[in-house]
């Protein structure tokens, strides 16, 4: 088990590397000059090429590549906004707890919401309680989170005055936030909740268990729930990495400076270093959840555990062999 | 199928519930009487204190602003935009000088500025500016704040007119121009702010978060993105009130806060509920969203106040006269100014905020001269412009690209305007692009990205305006139209130049751009600076922004 887990860390590295050299591509061939838009559409020809100097993006491609990766990875060296001045690191440090914080409450509301509303709906198949999860998913995943977003805040703010339209000034202002980013996810997981509980309750150990007289919580629980968990895990990690970057409508209606916004901001100034920045970082996030994610198949079912801590017997044993 | 359908039905109405629970409430506003009073940008100098009746409240010490776009950084060398000019312009710090809403310099850290006979200007300093360390600015702090604006290359629009400065001593420097533009020295002024190089280099971050500036506020909280407080200080430098200039920012308020909300609706709904006092900004609020403060006649609803801007920015046609363009044809380029009915394209856009132009100046430059815009300019006629299309050889006619930058208000014009043109057999291909992507196309060097450019320009005098038709900013030969006339070179030049600057010159050159049809102006919208009902009195510089120090507001 250990080697498998230095094994899947050291993958890291050429993932990461390789979404650093493709973000950087990507960006490099991207039309739009930044000094251009810095400077405004009244700059002369010289003062673009000279602000392009002092940037260094009128270097070969090569050499701009190979500066940013040695920044990057040897240096440890995010490099500073082209609009403002600011270290990305710096920036970054202080918009990702906020991101994190709505992804991180988002999946909790997705997961303690979604799984027990699966559940009932597998276990009332086709019954009013069915029906009603089913609908609401429909709902839930066809409402555009920015109306909601709008709704919400015209009820709760304007109207009642319950909780804060915009801003991070206290924990109230991340309710509204949080409840709008986790509502998709909420009727995605109360669907594949309940599409996965469907296939369990039918199998036969269920009708042994149930045979045996154990008890019908039990059951769910005890015996259903863990067989359905492996592609739940799998998609609420991927919905946390998600969010890490692509909550961008949430904090721009309630004027959050998170990631999301800070990106796509850079991305419309051609703000090289933000973006690079900012995408190297989110790769790095998203690898690390990816693998817990793989780690928590081992504890979630042991017969995984057991295949990984194999694989690398196996191997010895085949090395010892032929050696 | 009979439970089906209940079901459906009850969802359909709980999102109709929601939907209804979420329109609801802002009609109130509008029914209420109007009680607020307008007045206009113009009228702002002198009218204080008879708009302000006190009704025995007293005056307000703190006001809370809402922000559209967050200022990023403190650094005073960056891009101008709102929040910046609202967040730290002439408050945290100051220039040299600035212009005032009549378009005239003010001395603010210079208490003298000479013109020598050679051209250059000679600059004394008051010799008692104090940043807010208490560091003494000098003549050096000057040099070094021009240098290091010089460095950072974002406000080379600004500064390109200066050479260098000569230091003299302390408190006096001489200024050698580059350029002998008649904006040059406004410009230069006006730019670039004044720190200490003490203060500068002793800050962690270039002054980021952490801004030390000669004026009468300081910076007391930022949190990047979200909000911002600036407060007076005790000790601001210039303790002569009559040395001080129009837009001193020294009043009764004595903390500022700022909220960042970047969402327009959200903005507005801040006003409403009364979590900021006034939605500041040249980017304002949209003209929807206007009418929840204002009449059909821009009156304010009760409740509320507001203060109408000229706008500064010019929409116009930018034609290409290059070989590989149609539009090389004078009688083309005439034809597109006859087929366009800019009274009625500038009413559809902007409504009641929007004026159309009928020169390629505005009321917002200092030399907006009245009896230009009066004049028989174009007036729409598309039979005219079928006859000049014909006589061009194009009585079939032509395609022609327009590009244009990608937002709601360019796209809607675009698209007006290719019906326009449709109608006297101009068909026109719509590119539609991100800033980004627009710079690149309006700078091509070839000339064979577009035939018509629609685009927004922001001058501070008329000849600024038509920095694109300089052959000098180039490096091809000829100029961002894609064609070296000899005579607008000359008369740009002239007009230009400050020593020939004057009436007749700027007269002459707009006349020849108007015969020639090189830029056919469309219009402007004015903004509106929104505040709640405290605001008795707003009162706004040239850029728009607040100047907290004298308006008068009641709690």
């Amino acid at each position: 088990m250990q080697r498998y887990i230095i094994k899947r860390t050291l993958w890291l590295i050429p993932v990461i590397l390789g979404v650093a050299v493709l973000i950087f591509t990507i960006m490099f061939f991207v039309p739009g000059d930044p000094a251009s838009l810095i400077l405004g559409n009244t700059a002369t020809q010289e003062e673009i090429n000279t602000l392009r100097d002092s940037m260094g993006l009128n270097d070969p491609y090569i050499v701009q590549l190979g500066r940013f990766l040695k920044e990057t990875f040897l240096e440890f060296d995010l490099g500073e906004s082209y609009v403002n001045g600011i270290s990305v690191a710096e920036s970054l440090k202080e918009r990702f707890p906020r991101t994190a914080l709505i992804a991180l409450v988002s999946c909790l509301i997705q997961v303690v919401v979604g799984i027990p509303l699966g559940i009932t709906a597998a276990v009332h198949h086709n019954k009013w309680q069915d029906r009603t999860s089913v609908v609401l998913a429909m709902a839930g995943i066809s409402v555009p989170n920015f109306w909601l977003a709008q709704m919400m805040v015209l009820l709760f703010s304007f109207k009642l005055g319950w909780l804060p339209a915009f801003g991070t000034d206290s924990w109230q202002s991340y309710i509204m936030p949080c409840f709008c980013a986790a509502l998709m996810g909420i009727a995605n997981e109360l669907r594949f909740t309940r599409t996965y509980m469907l296939e369990q309750i039918r199998s036969d150990y269920v009708v042994t268990a149930r045979a045996k007289g154990l008890k019908e919580l039990l059951i769910r629980y005890r015996h259903a729930l863990p067989n359905t968990l492996i592609p739940l895990v799998t998609g609420i990690g991927g919905t946390f990495g998600a969010a890490l970057g692509g909550t961008v409508i949430i904090e721009n209606v309630f004027s959050i400076p998170g990631v999301g916004q800070y990106m796509v901001n850079a991305i419309g100034n051609r703000d090289y270093p933000v973006v690079r920045g900012s995408v190297v970082v989110l790769s790095i996030m998203f690898c690390i959840i990816m693998l817990l994610v793989d780690f928590a198949y081992a504890l979630i079912d042991p017969r995984i555990k057991a295949q990984y801590s194999a694989s690398g017997k196996s191997k010895r044993k085949a090395v010892k062999q032929v050696g | 199928m009979k439970r089906h359908k209940i079901i459906s039905a009850l969802l359909i109405g709980a999102m109709t519930l929601t939907f209804l629970t979420g329109c609801g409430g802002n009609n109130d506003t509008a029914t209420k009487e109007n009680s607020g009073s307008t007045e206009s940008a113009s009228e702002t100098s002198g009218t204080t204190a008879e708009a302000d009746s006190g009704n025995g409240k007293e005056l307000a010490d703190t006001i809370t602003l809402g922000l559209l776009m967050d200022p990023e950084s403190m650094n005073p060398w960056l891009g101008a935009h709102d929040s910046r000019q609202q967040l730290y312009y002439n408050t945290i710090y100051e220039p040299l000088a600035q212009l005032n809403v009549d378009g005239e310099l003010e001395l603010i850290l210079a208490k003298n500025i000479t013109k020598n006979e050679d051209g250059t200007y000679s600059i004394e300093l008051w010799d008692n500016i104090y940043d807010s360390e208490g560091n003494h600015i000098t003549a050096s702090d000057v040099a070094f704040s021009y240098e290091k604006c010089a460095e950072t290359g974002q406000l080379a629009w600004g500064i390109r007119y200066l050479d260098h400065f000569d230091i003299i001593d302390d408190y006096n420097l001489i200024m050698y121009m580059a350029d002998e533009s008649a904006v040059g020295l406004n410009m230069v002024l006006k730019t670039c702010m004044i720190v200490s190089e003490a203060s500068y280099k002793a800050s962690p971050d270039d002054f980021s978060t952490t801004p030390v500036g000669t004026g009468p506020y300081i910076l007391t909280e930022y949190t990047p993105g979200s909000s911002a407080s600036i407060a007076v200080r005790d000790n601001y430098w210039q303790t002569e009130e009559s040395a001080r200039s129009s837009f001193s920012q020294v009043g009764s308020i004595q903390t500022v806060n700022f909220k960042v909300i970047t969402e327009s609706s959200q903005i507005a709904l801040a006003l409403q509920m009364g979590e900021i006092d006034c939605i500041a900004g040249n980017t304002g609020i949209s003209s929807v969203n206007l009418g929840l403060f204002l009449d059909e006649n821009r009156n304010p609803l009760a409740g509320y106040n507001s203060l109408m801007y000229e706008g500064s920015l010019i929409y116009d046609l930018e034609l290409n006269c290059g070989d590989l363009s149609p539009l090389k044809d004078q009688k083309v380029r005439q034809a597109i100014a006859y087929a366009i009915d800019s009274p009625a394209l500038v009413k559809n856009i902007w409504g009641v905020d929007g004026v159309a132009c009928t020169t390629n100046s505005s009321p917002y430059y200092a030399d907006y001269d009245v009896a230009l815009d009066t004049q028989d300019y174009y007036s729409y006629n598309p039979e005219k412009a079928k006859e000049l299309l014909a006589e061009a050889g194009y009585a079939n006619g032509i395609t022609v690209t327009l590009i244009s930058q990608n937002s709601d208000q360019n796209t809607q014009m675009a698209t007006l305007i290719q019906s326009y043109l449709g109608a006297v057999g101009i068909t026109v291909e719509i590119v539609n692009v991100e800033p980004a992507l627009f710079n690149n196309y309006r700078s091509d060097t070839v000339g064979d990205q577009w035939d018509i450019c629609l685009n927004q320009v922001m001058s501070i005098n008329t000849p600024g305006r038509f920095s694109e038709l300089d052959v000098n900013a180039y490096t091809t030969g000829k100029n961002g139209l894609y064609i070296y006339d000899e005579t607008l070179q000359e008369l740009f030049l002239t007009a230009n130049r400050a020593e020939t600057y004057s009436k007749e010159s700027v007269t002459e050159l707009l006349n020849y751009v108007d015969e020639q049809m090189y830029l056919y102006p469309l219009g402007y919208a004015n903004g509106y600076v929104i505040t709640n009902d405290k605001f008795k009195t707003i009162k706004l510089d040239r850029n728009s922004a607040l100047l907290y120090g004298q308006c008068i507001v009641r709690k």
